[in-house]
């Protein structure tokens, strides 16, 4: 089992948090179309190789945070917390 | 046992009046263990009958700090076991997957305990003898209780009320 | 034609058993007592089970898998193929393994009926029809004959036997067992190389784990010479005075994953039958040794030929002489060396076969035991016994899993490991490379010392690598025999698939199974490449080999289920439930009582006179801050800005698609407080919700919230004489429907109780007051309804008297009337949809939703009530719906969701989906039952069938 790095709480099994899924930010929903729409439910980029994706340490400290994880060898390079500086 | 849950800003006056940093955990001379198991709350542990003088208490601790703090008692909310002797590490091991070695004594963490999301204090005995402390929602703490009795089997874990 | 079987000769009286060897782990003084075949035989403490029958004189211990010739020792350790048995209730124990133990029970498996005379073993003469994708060719069609070949396929499957105990479950079952483990250093195979990089990484400071397969520490030195049994003494006793090495013995590191998290099977715990450990290191070094290959010739099978490893095993573990008359063929110095063990032990070594100076063994004859060898230069050797030191497989299992992949030293005549492993995984000793004792140790200790440093976050270099010694290639003789032993796989069945066309070697593989039985091709899998390379004309090299896959080393089933985790909740009335003769409902983690004895009856006790059910479950969610109505807002697809203090709000919350996610009851508190509730599924997504909108999307807004579901014990008291029993017992309130109005929330003391909740609600249908009281008093408020309202009938009732009171009230429920397709539209809630709001989570799918109601589509679904024709008929949920009752027109309109028999208006009710050009009052559509009869059922005006009006629960 991977170890993912927790801002707050450092390296805990993976089985301690939940995946949320690619980060995307949510379309203007007084403005949107149903293309544009759907596309930010239903359309991931799913790489083989670096994603960014939002997890939550739910059996924990239940911090959200965004992590780039290489899909294919699991390596994390980096974890931010939401609303911190890129 | 009284429990209270303080919701404060992780940094500013309130934050450092409750004086833990995320982690850990600190006992008053007044009995009172607080704990810091989340950034931004804080669990105070006091002797029964205590929560309303304690939510009265950081009530008026926040007023006057214009930090947004909100304060609620857990009291009825939360189960909690004391796991106490050598084999405690050992018995833990089988439920959970933290290093406990690397936790010295004052760590305050959360992790799953047989599935369970639940808060772990070592709080070590005034002798030294290893000590956590267990909380979680009261709802599983039949269950809990069962699952260490069962994991605790070959360590003759005795219980006491 | 078939041949009858042939009897094979009784075993040997006799005991095979030598003078004292150095460095033999039996204790001559401690007998055993244990059956075979249910015949008692004697052997010593610390033999295996094998090693005491072979001290016995048996030399045949299974028969094989596809034609049941016999089998005796091939390697004498666990991966031995034709040593598998049924130990009591335990099938496929590894009985060359297994430490014996008085009054074990052992028999053979897959032999039937007897060892001896296995009828089965026709199979021989018919050999040549069981060649490679045998099974797959002749039992596939026609399809229809599958329960056959089934039947066929069972009698002649491999391994042992569960007994089945059907419901009787009084007897002592056996414990598996779990536990986490973290060190700084794993290290995995606890041979020479294992133990010196152990003591190097603890030297270091590091907390180590040494994990090793066999009973003790040692690997090869354990049946070496007196030098090597010295050296060896040295390194247990430096290990043991080690406090932080962990070492476990009889177990073996089974699977690596990311992050070096690693499961290691215990074997032989002193309470468990197995015991699994789930270790994360920081770093990993394996140190398994070096696995002897078998040579591939005619009869290479028949017992009496076994590798070289074995021989030394046999004669200086256990004492035990494995033959009289011995012919060793040899290509290295560990030929030699057992040629010189037999020697020493008696036996008579007749010939030793050199492969380095030209000698090859052509074909081994005999049946039941070796007869004779029949060598290269054409002559015959009489002999009981061939010993064969053709080679080595390395075996790189466990830095595969690390990402590495072997390569192939045709000087050195093995797969070695690559270069493709993280730097927290290292390899020592001989799947490192060759060279002296001395220098292997050296390099180990380096490879300890070097993971110790690692492991605390430097970067040391590790050592310079091994090199490997030179050593002749020699896979196959110029007859033809087995290459896996466990799967019954020949070097013909091999050239027969190549020439079929599987000349990719995982094709090949999954073909014919070679490398997929017991031993997994820790024994085959270099040959089977080498065969094939030679059958496609190309090197071995080009041709590549498998993937070596977790788990290294069989795990039991039980093993891997270990102590279940199967978390439970209990309201703290559950004591109360159990003594009342409730029956249990599993609710998600929750025990829940589904009723107490006759659902029915409680209903018409709610509707008549008051009841009361726990609804503990519920989840329940203390909002606080000046931001809260935003929350509410974005959450829910209904308005939330005027809410007053004390009143309460019915709301559904949709997911961005639209479809409905969870629906409950939200109470205004008091300044800036709020308390909501959400389904008892729901509560844990919901709180997550929740979380993530105010960490995420708004970390501007002032809101805490806290899980408040165990802290408050839930009640709902339900019925025409609610007011009345709340009434005597609460304080600090004023019940009268003025003061306290239907959708209302008043904090009160109840029972004595102070800060408990009071909300009126209504999912029953009835008056109701919903009451959430501490947690520590739930008991003892519950009791006091119960005594307080005894003159009133109070009486408990249990979610299924709620659930058909809620289908006459046709409340529905989100996942059981609505699915993960259901938009609030469907579900009948244009009502309560706000399509003006500014936002809220799913608006724009429910806006195209109603635009899509303008179109010509009248084939979309909506819930309705149903109501069957024949009144006593209750259709089962999920049944169809189709159109037109007198005729099966086979078009599906729809499908019930929910369905009871009303004790209220003694009929059969339902809520259902129906086509929206169907869904009129008075409609007639058919329920297609499960014996496929239709039968009639009227579309309702009301989802409700009872009080549709409300006028009971707003009393």
């Amino acid at each position: 089992m991977m170890l993912l790095p927790c801002p707050h709480c450092g390296p805990r099994n993976a089985s301690e948090f939940r995946y949320l899924g690619e980060e995307r930010s949510r379309p203007d929903p007084s403005a949107t179309t149903p293309a544009e729409w759907r596309s930010y439910l239903y359309d991931k980029r799913n790489p083989a190789g670096w994603s960014t994706e939002t997890w939550l340490h739910a059996l924990g400290c239940r911090t959200f945070f965004t992590a780039e994880r290489h899909t294919v060898t699991n390596e994390v390079r980096s974890v931010t917390l939401p609303g911190a500086q890129e | 046992m009284a429990k209270v849950l303080v919701h404060a800003p992780p940094t500013g006056r309130l934050a450092e009046q409750l004086g833990v940093p995320f982690g850990q955990s600190r006992l008053d001379d007044d009995g009172t263990l607080v704990l810091r198991v989340r950034p931004a709350q804080w669990l105070l542990f006091a002797a029964a009958g205590r929560g309303p003088e304690l939510v009265q208490h950081w009530r008026h601790a926040a007023e006057g700090t214009g930090e947004f703090v909100s304060v609620v008692d857990v009291t009825a909310g939360r189960s909690l076991l004391r796991l106490s002797g050598d084999t405690g590490p050992a018995l833990l091991a089988k439920i959970c997957a933290l290093d406990l070695d690397a936790a010295p004594d004052g760590s305050a963490l959360r992790s799953s305990v047989a599935k369970v999301n639940a808060e772990i204090v070592r709080s070590d005995e005034t002798d030294g003898r290893r000590s956590y402390l267990l909380a979680c929602d009261r709802s599983y703490g039949q269950y809990l209780v069962g699952v260490l009795a069962g994991a605790g089997a070959e360590f003759s874990l005795a219980t006491t009320a | 034609m078939i041949n009858v079987p042939r009897r094979l000769r009784p075993p040997a009286p006799t005991s095979t058993r030598v003078a004292v060897r150095p460095g033999e782990v039996i204790d001559r003084a401690a007998p055993l007592a244990f059956r075979w075949e249910g015949r008692p035989y004697t052997g010593l403490a610390g033999d295996t089970i094998v090693s005491a029958l072979a001290a016995s004189g048996v030399d045949v211990f299974s028969r094989s898998l596809k034609y049941h010739r016999p089998r005796g020792v091939l390697t004498a350790s666990f991966h031995d193929p034709g040593c598998l048995v049924q130990v009591g209730d335990e099938p496929n124990v590894r009985g060359a393994h297994r430490s014996l133990a008085a009054g074990m029970d052992v028999r053979p498996q897959n032999a039937w009926p007897s060892l001896r005379f296995d009828v089965k073993a026709v199979n021989q003469t018919v050999g040549r029809f069981l060649g490679a994708g045998f099974y797959y060719k002749t039992f596939m069609k026609p399809e229809r004959l599958w329960p056959a070949y089934e039947a066929v396929l069972k009698r002649f499957a491999a391994g042992g036997v569960i007994p089945d105990r059907g419901p009787d479950e009084t007897y002592d079952k056996p414990i598996y067992d779990k536990r986490y483990v973290h060190v700084d250093v794993m290290v995995a195979g606890g041979g020479p190389a294992g133990m010196a990089a152990a003591i190097a990484a603890a030297d270091a400071g590091a907390r180590v784990m040494l994990v090793e397969e066999e009973p003790e520490l040692g690997g090869h030195l354990r049946y070496a010479g007196k030098a090597e049994l010295d050296l060896l003494g040295q390194l247990r006793r430096s290990v043991a005075g080690h406090a932080n090495i962990e070492v476990l013995v009889d177990s073996v590191v089974a699977a690596r994953y990311d992050d070096n998290w690693m499961a290691v099977l215990q074997r032989s715990h002193r309470l468990a039958r197995e015991r699994l450990i789930k270790a994360r290191a920081r770093t990993l070094v394996v140190t398994p040794g070096l696995i002897e290959r078998p040579y591939v010739f005619a009869g290479n099978d028949i017992p009496g030929v076994m590798l070289s490893t074995a021989a030394r095993r046999l004669v200086n573990l256990w004492a035990v002489a494995p033959g009289e008359r011995a012919v060793v063929f040899t290509a290295n110095a560990d030929g030699e060396e057992a040629a010189a063990v037999l020697d020493d032990a008696g036996v008579d070594v007749v010939r030793v076969v050199d492969a380095r100076r030209g000698g090859d063994v052509v074909r081994a004859k005999g049946g039941a035991r070796l007869e004779a060898v029949e060598l290269g230069d054409g002559s015959t050797v009489e002999c009981d016994l061939l010993v064969t030191a053709t080679g080595w497989t390395a075996p790189t299992s466990l830095l595969n899993m690390a990402g590495d992949r072997p390569v192939y030293d045709p000087r050195a005549a093995r797969f070695v490991p690559g270069d493709r492993r993280p730097a927290t995984v290292l390899a020592a000793g001989g799947l490192a490379g060759d060279g002296t004792i001395d220098e292997l140790i050296a390099h180990a200790e380096a490879v300890g010392t070097a993971a110790a440093g690692r492991a605390a976050g430097r970067t040391p270099t590790a050592p310079d690598p091994l090199p490997r010694a030179e050593h002749p290639a020699l896979f196959r003789s110029s007859t033809h025999g087995l290459v896996d032993f466990s799967e019954d796989v020949s070097s013909k069945d091999l050239l027969a698939a190549a020439k079929e066309g599987y000349e990719s070697v995982e094709l090949l593989k999954r073909f014919t199974t070679v490398t997929m039985g017991s031993a997994q091709g820790k024994l085959e899998t270099v040959n089977a490449v080498a065969i094939l390379a030679e059958a496609t004309g190309r090197t071995i090299d080009e041709t590549g080999t498998t993937i070596w896959r977790p788990p290294y080393a069989p795990l039991s089933l039980g093993a891997l289920a270990g102590r279940q985790f199967e978390p439970v909740r209990y309201s703290p009335m559950h004591p109360w439930h159990e003594a009342h003769g409730a029956v249990p409902l599993v609710a998600g983690q929750w025990i829940r009582p589904d009723n107490y004895g006759n659902p029915a009856e409680e209903v018409r006790n709610v509707r008549r006179a008051v009841g009361i059910i726990d609804v503990t479950p519920l989840g329940k969610i203390d909002l606080r801050g000046p931001d809260v109505p935003k929350l509410l807002n974005l959450l829910y697809v209904n308005k939330w800005s005027k809410l007053a203090e004390g009143a309460v709000r019915y709301g559904v919350m949709c997911a961005e698609d639209g479809v409905v996610f969870d629906d409950g009851v939200t109470g205004h508190l008091g300044p800036d407080h709020y308390l909501m509730s959400t389904t008892s599924s729901g509560a844990e997504s919901v709180l997550t919700l929740l979380e993530h909108i105010l960490a995420t999307d708004h970390p501007d807004w002032r809101i805490h919230l806290t899980p408040m579901t165990g802290e408050y014990a839930s009640i709902n008291i339900a019925g025409p004489h609610s007011r009345t029993l709340l009434g005597r017992l609460a304080e600090d309130v004023d019940l009268t429907p003025e003061a306290f109005p239907y959708m209302h929330v008043r904090t009160a003391t109840i029972a004595g109780v102070p800060n408990c909740l009071a909300w009126r609600l209504g999912f029953t249908g009835e008056l109701s007051f919903e009451i959430h009281v501490p947690a520590d008093r739930g008991l003892d408020v519950w009791q006091a309804l119960l005594d307080t309202g005894h003159d009133l009938g109070a009486a408990p009732f249990g979610v299924e008297a709620q659930r058909i009171m809620r289908l006459e009230k046709g409340h529905f429920i989100v996942g059981q009337d609505t699915d993960g397709l259901t938009q609030a539209n469907a579900a009948g809630l244009d009502w309560l949809v706000k399509l003006d709001k500014p936002d809220f989570i799913g608006l724009p799918e429910l806006v195209w939703a109603k635009e899509r109601e303008n179109d010509t589509n009248r084939d979309r679904q909506r819930l309705v009530g149903l109501q069957p024709v024949d009144p006593t008929l209750v259709p089962p949920e999920a049944c169809q719906l189709v159109e037109g009752h007198l005729v099966d027109s086979q078009r599906i309109v729809g499908r019930i969701t929910s369905s009871r028999f009303s004790p209220t208006l003694e009929r059969s009710i339902g809520l259902g989906f129906v086509a929206e050009r169907l869904s009129a009052a008075g409609t007639v559509v058919a329920v297609r039952l499960e014996d496929g009869t239709l039968t009639p059922v009227t579309v309702m005006a009301h989802h409700a069938h009872f009080d549709p009006e409300g006028t009971r629960l707003r009393g």
